[in-house]
C-alpha cells in the first residue's frame, strides 16, 4: 500500500516538474511518517522510485527514446544495449530512494518518543 | 545503536543525493540525467514532430514552411524579417547546441563547461583576438540596415525557440555536459563567422619558417619551400591577360634582422581544410547549359557543419547549406545562378615581433619611438574554480598572444609577437551572401563578392545565361615579394601591411576559352600575376587532375560531374611510383607478403579505392621514404611539401638531399627506395597484423564522424571509406567532403546534394546521421527548388504555419 502510495505521489510530482530529487523526499517523507521498520522504509522507497524509474525508462526507451537510448548506452560504455541503461535507471533511483526511506525511519527513531503510529519503532527495540 | 543507525543511514543517503546530484568528472550527474521524467530519456520525444502550426511572437505575418522527405524546411515568408526570424527558429529547433557550442569555442568559454582542462584553449581563443575580432564586425554589420536587419531577425527567431525550452527539453548535449543555454546575440553570430575565419585562414608556419631560414639560409628555402611549386596547375589559366593597371608594390626593406625567438617546438602540419569546385559552360555540356559542382572539404562532425534550407520570400527565392549560427544560404543556387567555394589560401595572417620597453608592456618600439600599448581585459570563467582574469596586450599590429616567457597553446603561435590578422578587421561578409542569394547575373555577383573580407574563398559561379566564373575573392593586403614568408619585425613601419589589392584586381576569371573554370586550393596564378598574395597553397595534385578530366571531358551530364566529384586517382602516386618501382626487383624481395605488396602496387591505376591494399602500401612507402630524404637534414625544422619532395627525386634521384648525412657513404634514390619499402612493410605489419584485407584502405585508414565535443556513442567511426585528401574525392581519416553539390543551369535549375550528415542536430532523432551512409557510397540526392509551397507535392511530408502572434 505504501508502495503505491509513494508510486503515485512521486509520479504527480515528476510528471510536473524537472526535480529528479522527488525520489528521496518522498520515500523520506513515508518513512518518517509511517515506515514500521528501516528495511520496511528503505523496500518502500526502494520498491516505488526503483518500478516508477524503471518503468518509465522503459516506456520510453520502447518509444520515442529508442535511438538516444542505444547512443547513451554506447557514450556510458553499456555496449549499445538500452535495456542495461533503463535497468540502471530503475537501479540507481531505487538505491536512493531506499536510502532516503531507511534514513527517515530511522530519524524519526531516534527522535523523542513522538509517538506517531501504533507501536512506532517497536521491531527495532 | 538507533543513533548509529540513523547517521550509517544518512550519510549513505547524503553520499547517494550527492553523488547522483553533481557532475563527477566527465559522467553527467546521474540524477537529473537518467531521470526519466526531465533527462536524456526525453530527448527522443518530439524531435522530430512536424506541427502543423505555431504562435510565435516576433513575426510580421503567417511563414509556411513546407517539409520535404528529407526534412529540409522551404520557408515561405511574405517579406524578408520573416524569412530570416523563420530561419533562425528552425536551424534553433534542430541546431541549437551546436550553434552555440561553436560560438563558445570561438569565444574561449569551453573552461564555462567543462572547467580548468580547457583553460588554455579559452585563452588561446581569447589572446588570438576572437571575440576583439567578432565585437568590430558587429559593429560593421550595424551600418548596413539590410544587412543589420537580417542579423536581428535571425536572432529573434533563434530566441523564439530558446524560450520555449525548458530542462527536460534542453537538448542532449546541454544535459550531458550539464549546463543551460543562453539567449543568442548578433555577437554570437559574428563569432561564427570569425570561427570559420579560423578554421580557413589560421593555419601558420612563419615561426618555423625563420627557423628554418636559420638552419639552412635563403637558397636552400627558396628551393625547398618555392614560391611556385613544380607541377602547379594554377586555378587562373596560365594564359590569362591581366586587365588592370597594379597599384605600385611595395619594396622589400631589406635584410631582415635575424629573428630573436626562442627556438620552439616545430609548427604542426597544415590540417589542409581544403575543398573543389568548378563550372563548366554550355560548349561542353550536354544540356548546353553550364553545368556547377562544389564540395568544400571540412573537418567532419555530428552534428554536421551545414544545414539545408530553402528560403522564399518577395526579394528571394534560395537553396542550399548554411551555417547554423548564421542566417542566409552559403552555398547554393536560385533560380538563374549558382555559387560555391573553396578556401583561397592567401596569406591573410602575420605575425610580428615586439620589443617591449619595458615589464610593464605599457610601450613598445616602433619607427624609432615607443608607441603605447591598449590593455584588453579577459574575464574568463571556469567551472568549480577561480575566474581568470587575463590582460591581453594590443599593438596597432593586433593582440600580442603571447608574452616572451609564457608557453603558447599552439607551436605554430611564436612567443612575444604580435598578431596581424584579417579576421580583427571590421567586416561584412554575411551581406556578401545576402547579396549572392538574390543574384540574377554575372554582375550580381561580382557587386557581391566586393562586400567579402575573410575567409577569403574561390567563388565559383555559373548563371542560366551560360556565363561561367571564377573569383579568387578576399581582402588581400598589399604586400612586397615574399612579405609575411618569415617573422616580421614589428618595429619596422616597412613590414607593415601597405595597403590593400584593389577587389577588381584579385585574381578572377570568366567564360575562359578552355570552356571550364576550377579550383582545388592550389596557387591562384602562376608568376605573371603582378601582386604578391602568399606561398603556401595546396600541392597540385587535386588541381591537375579535375583540369586534365575537365578538358578531356565533352557532353557532360550532371552524373559525369557527380562521378568527377568521387575520382580517386591521386596524382603524385601516378608521378612518383613509376620511378620508384623501376628500382624494384621482385627477385631481392622474400617471398610472400613483400612480393605480394609490391605485385600489388605494380597493378595498381594510382586509385584510392576502400577496398584496395596498394593505396595503404604506397602512402606508407612514401612517409618512410620521405622521412629517410628530410629526417637527416631537417629533423625538428619545416619539411618541404610532398611535392617539391617528388620533383627532387625525379629530377635528381643522386641529389645531396638524398644521402643520409649520418652514414659514411653516400646513398641515393636507388638504396632509399627498397630501404623504405621494407620499413614500410614492418610498420604496416605493426600496425594492422600481418599482410591480408586488415590493410585496405577502407579498413586500414577508413574515416571517422565524431561528435562535435568527441562525446563517444554520439559520432559514426570506422566508416569503410574511399579517397585521400590529394585525389579529388579528399576523404581522410577525419577530413572530407562536407557537402557535395552538383547544380545544373537548366531552366528550371536542377539540383543534386548530399552532406555526411542529417538534418537534425538531434542525437535522438531519425534524422541525425540519415546520410552518412550514402555519402560514404557517393549518393546524391535531388534538392528542390519550390517556386510556391504546393509545387512538387510529392516528395512533400508535411506543412507548418508560424502564426504571428
Amino acid at each position: 500500500m505504501g508502495i503505491l502510495l509513494c508510486l503515485l505521489i512521486l509520479l504527480a510530482l515528476q510528471w510536473t516538474t524537472p526535480f529528479w530529487w522527488w525520489v528521496m523526499v518522498v520515500p523520506f517523507g513515508y518513512a518518517l511518517g509511517w515506515a514500521r521498520s528501516g528495511g520496511d522504509g528503505f523496500l518502500t522507497g526502494a520498491a516505488s522510485a526503483g518500478l516508477l524509474w524503471l518503468g518509465a525508462a522503459l516506456l520510453q526507451g520502447l518509444t520515442s527514446a529508442d535511438l538516444v537510448a542505444a547512443r547513451i548506452a554506447t557514450m556510458l560504455n553499456l555496449g549499445g544495449a538500452a535495456w542495461v541503461l533503463a535497468l540502471a535507471t530503475g537501479l540507481v533511483a531505487a538505491l536512493a530512494a531506499g536510502l532516503a526511506g531507511s534514513t527517515g525511519f530511522y530519524l524519526r527513531a531516534a527522535l523523542p518518543t513522538r509517538q506517531t503510529g501504533k507501536d512506532a519503532g517497536k521491531p527495532d527495540r | 545503536m538507533r543513533l548509529a543507525r540513523l547517521l550509517v543511514s544518512a550519510a549513505l543517503a547524503v553520499a547517494a543525493f550527492a553523488g547522483l546530484h553533481v557532475k563527477l568528472g566527465p559522467l553527467p550527474p546521474l540524477g537529473p540525467f537518467l531521470n526519466p521524467f526531465a533527462g536524456f530519456w526525453q530527448n527522443g520525444r518530439g524531435v522530430d514532430d512536424l506541427p502543423t502550426s505555431l504562435t510565435l511572437a516576433g513575426l510580421q505575418a503567417p511563414v509556411q514552411i513546407v517539409w520535404d522527405d528529407r526534412r529540409v524546411p522551404h520557408v515561405f515568408a511574405r517579406n524578408d524579417h520573416d524569412l530570416y526570424f523563420a530561419q533562425g527558429y528552425l536551424t534553433a529547433r534542430d541546431r541549437l547546441w551546436q550553434m552555440e557550442f561553436q560560438t563558445h569555442a570561438a569565444a574561449g568559454r569551453i573552461s564555462e563547461i567543462v572547467g580548468e582542462a580547457a583553460l588554455d584553449f579559452d585563452r588561446s581563443r581569447r589572446r588570438l583576438g576572437m571575440i576583439y575580432g567578432a565585437e568590430r564586425s558587429v559593429e560593421a554589420m550595424r551600418q548596413d540596415p539590410s544587412l543589420w536587419a537580417m542579423v536581428e531577425a535571425y536572432t529573434a527567431g533563434v530566441n523564439a525557440w530558446i524560450e520555449r525550452l525548458g530542462p527536460a527539453s534542453f537538448p542532449l548535449e546541454y544535459k550531458i555536459l550539464d549546463y543551460a543555454p543562453e539567449p543568442w546575440t548578433p555577437l554570437k553570430t559574428a563569432l561564427l563567422l570569425k570561427y570559420m575565419s579560423w578554421t580557413l585562414t589560421g593555419s601558420n608556419n612563419e615561426a618555423a619558417m625563420t627557423r628554418t631560414r636559420a638552419a639552412l639560409g635563403d637558397s636552400a628555402m627558396a628551393a625547398l619551400f618555392p614560391f611556385y611549386p613544380p607541377f602547379m596547375d594554377p586555378i587562373i589559366p596560365p594564359d590569362h591577360p591581366w586587365r588592370f593597371e597594379p597599384l605600385p608594390i611595395p619594396s622589400p626593406p631589406g635584410p631582415q634582422p635575424a629573428a630573436t625567438l626562442q627556438p620552439a617546438v616545430p609548427a604542426s602540419p597544415d590540417p589542409r581544410n581544403g575543398s573543389n569546385n568548378w563550372a563548366v559552360d554550355g560548349s561542353k555540356t550536354r544540356s548546353g547549359r553550364p553545368l556547377l559542382a562544389n564540395d568544400p572539404h571540412l573537418n567532419l562532425t555530428l552534428p554536421s557543419i551545414w544545414y539545408e534550407i530553402q528560403l522564399h520570400s518577395p526579394t528571394v527565392n534560395v537553396y542550399g547549406v548554411s551555417l547554423p549560427g548564421s542566417p542566409a544560404v552559403i552555398i547554393g543556387f536560385n533560380e538563374r545562378i549558382a555559387w560555391g567555394v573553396t578556401n583561397a589560401g592567401s596569406d591573410v595572417m602575420d605575425w610580428y615581433e615586439i620589443e617591449f620597453r619595458d615589464e610593464r608592456r605599457a610601450a613598445y618600439r616602433y619607427d624609432g619611438g615607443w608607441r603605447p600599448t591598449t590593455p584588453r581585459v579577459e574575464t574568463i570563467r571556469v567551472r568549480g574554480g577561480e575566474t581568470v582574469i587575463d590582460t591581453v596586450y594590443y599593438t596597432h599590429h593586433g593582440p600580442v598572444a603571447y608574452l616572451p616567457e609564457e608557453e603558447p597553446a599552439s607551436e605554430a603561435i611564436p612567443r612575444g609577437a604580435a598578431l596581424r590578422w584579417i579576421a580583427h578587421d571590421p567586416s561584412t561578409e554575411l551581406k556578401t551572401f545576402y547579396l549572392l542569394n538574390r543574384a540574377a547575373g554575372y554582375d550580381d555577383y561580382r557587386e557581391a563578392l566586393r562586400h567579402y573580407t575573410s575567409p577569403a574563398q574561390n567563388f565559383v559561379f555559373a548563371d542560366t545565361a551560360g556565363t561561367i566564373a571564377l573569383w579568387h575573392n578576399g581582402r588581400f593586403p598589399l604586400r612586397w615579394h615574399g612579405q609575411g614568408r618569415y617573422l616580421s619585425d614589428g618595429r619596422n613601419p616597412a613590414h607593415d601591411w601597405q595597403g590593400w589589392v584593389p577587389n577588381d584586381h584579385n585574381p578572377g576569371v570568366v567564360n575562359p576559352p578552355r570552356g571550364f573554370v576550377s579550383s582545388a586550393n592550389q596557387n591562384p596564378t602562376d608568376p605573371s600575376y603582378p601582386y604578391y598574395l602568399g606561398w603556401d597553397y595546396a600541392p597540385f595534385e587535386r588541381g591537375a587532375r579535375i583540369n586534365e578530366r575537365l578538358a578531356a571531358m565533352s557532353d557532360i551530364t550532371p552524373a559525369d560531374m557527380q562521378a568527377l566529384q568521387l575520382d580517386d586517382v591521386y596524382l603524385h602516386a601516378r608521378t612518383v611510383l613509376p620511378t620508384l618501382l623501376a628500382l624494384m626487383d621482385a627477385a631481392d624481395l622474400p617471398p610472400g607478403p613483400p612480393q605480394d605488396a609490391l605485385a600489388a602496387l605494380r597493378d595498381w591505376d594510382y586509385t584510392y579505392r576502400a577496398e584496395a591494399i596498394a593505396p595503404t602500401l604506397y602512402d606508407a612507402w612514401w612517409a618512410e621514404l620521405s622521412r629517410r630524404i628530410w629526417q637527416d637534414e631537417l629533423d625538428t625544422l619545416m619539411t618541404p611539401g610532398r611535392d617539391v619532395t617528388a620533383a627532387l627525386l625525379l629530377d635528381d634521384p643522386a641529389h645531396p638531399f638524398l644521402d643520409d648525412v649520418r652514414t659514411p657513404q653516400r646513398e641515393t634514390l636507388r638504396d632509399l627506395a627498397p630501404a623504405a619499402f621494407e620499413a614500410a612493410l614492418t610498420a604496416l605489419t605493426e600496425a594492422h597484423g600481418p599482410y591480408g584485407p586488415a590493410w585496405a584502405l577502407g579498413r586500414a585508414r577508413g574515416t571517422d564522424i565524431n561528435h562535435l565535443a568527441n562525446i563517444p556513442g554520439l559520432g559514426r567511426p570506422d566508416l569503410v571509406t574511399s579517397g585521400r585528401d590529394g585525389a579529388v574525392n579528399a576523404t581522410g581519416r577525419t577530413h572530407g567532403p562536407s557537402w557535395r553539390m552538383v547544380v545544373s543551369l537548366t531552366s528550371p535549375v536542377q539540383a543534386w546534394g548530399l552532406f555526411p550528415g542529417g538534418q537534425s542536430g538531434h542525437p535522438g532523432s531519425a534524422f541525425y546521421d540519415t546520410d552518412v551512409d550514402a555519402w560514404v557510397r557517393g549518393d546524391l540526392h535531388p534538392l528542390l527548388l519550390l517556386s510556391d509551397p504546393d509545387a512538387a507535392a510529392d516528395r512533400l511530408v508535411a506543412t507548418t504555419t508560424l502564426q504571428p502572434e
